[in-house]
């Protein structure tokens, strides 16, 4: 039953880095780069699919942990936050990470049904999944002392900060800019 | 059905080659999606490869076991290196001064 466990652990960092790439696909539509092969519709495309990917590799990582026999887990413990008796703070962050990714799953759905400024600000909740997911992986992953799981923590973390930075850097300066024109 | 939702370009591709920037984009975009598919597929063989590789209890077949013991079996069989460890053996000196460790500073 080993292999469940392994499948358990490789699910979850893999959707942990599907969603870094989700992030950075969206940070950089935003930050309206220009990308002269790629127009935003379709960056917006697979920013959407990867998304869909992580959410698929976020159920196999809570499908193996409930079949897994080394640490187990009942389907209360991957659902309510803190109950998990395996590192209880540290499992929270990752069930709140993944509700929060599947309610906003469903903010994206009804996307056309929601006023655009509130489902823009619902959608930078993402931030907070993605956030959330980090400090999961580094404070329950059992990998992450390895040195390759810190290579992928510290690689994506880094990706993805420095195209935040970036984009609130042209915030920054859009806002300054309007403020000088009135 | 799957494929026409997510790679709707791929499934009507010509084989003229497109005529608008907006085709070749979203031919772009489902070849990368299609790419991601595949990568994430990969990734997730090779991140259960490391992860049976750094688990604790694993152990390769070059440690020379033939049966699929349990982690705990197999790290106790590589910690006792051939010595009978019986609980009660090991346990604090009866004060005879044969066994004792000496913590005392002359």
């Amino acid at each position: 039953m080993t292999a469940v466990w392994y499948a358990a652990r490789a699910g979850g960092m893999l959707a942990y880095l599907l969603l870094s790439a989700s992030v950075c696909f969206g940070l950089l539509m935003s930050g309206k780069a220009s990308l002269k092969r790629w127009p935003k519709f379709a960056l917006e495309d697979v920013h959407r699919f990867l998304g869909i990917l992580a959410g698929a590799f976020v159920a196999i990582h809570g499908a193996a942990l409930l079949l897994d026999s080394f640490v187990p887990f009942s389907l209360s413990q991957l659902l309510v936050p803190g109950m998990s008796s395996y590192r209880p703070l540290a499992v929270g962050f990752g069930v709140v990470a993944a509700e929060l990714l599947a309610a906003l799953a469903i903010s994206n759905h009804y996307r056309r049904r929601i006023p655009h400024r509130v489902w823009r600000r619902l959608h930078m909740l993402n931030f907070a999944v993605w956030a959330f997911a980090l400090i999961h992986g580094l404070t329950a992953g059992t990998d992450a002392t390895t040195t390759w799981a810190l290579a992928l923590y510290v690689g994506s973390a880094w990706a993805v900060l420095t195209l935040f930075f970036y984009r609130v850097s042209l915030s920054w300066e859009s806002m300054q800019t309007s403020e000088r024109s009135t | 059905m799957f494929k026409d939702r997510w790679f709707p370009a791929l499934m009507h591709a010509s084989p003229t080659p497109p005529q608008s920037r907006i085709a070749e984009a979203r031919r772009r975009a489902a070849g990368v999606k299609q790419t991601a598919v595949a990568a994430a597929a990969a990734g997730f063989i090779a991140l259960i490869l490391l992860a049976r590789a750094s688990h604790p209890g694993h152990h390769s077949a070059s440690a020379g076991s033939s049966s699929a013991s349990t982690p705990a079996t197999s790290s106790e069989q590589q910690d006792d290196n051939g010595f009978e460890l019986s609980p009660g053996t090991l346990g604090q000196s009866g004060g005879s001064g044969s066994g004792g460790a000496q913590t005392g500073v002359s």
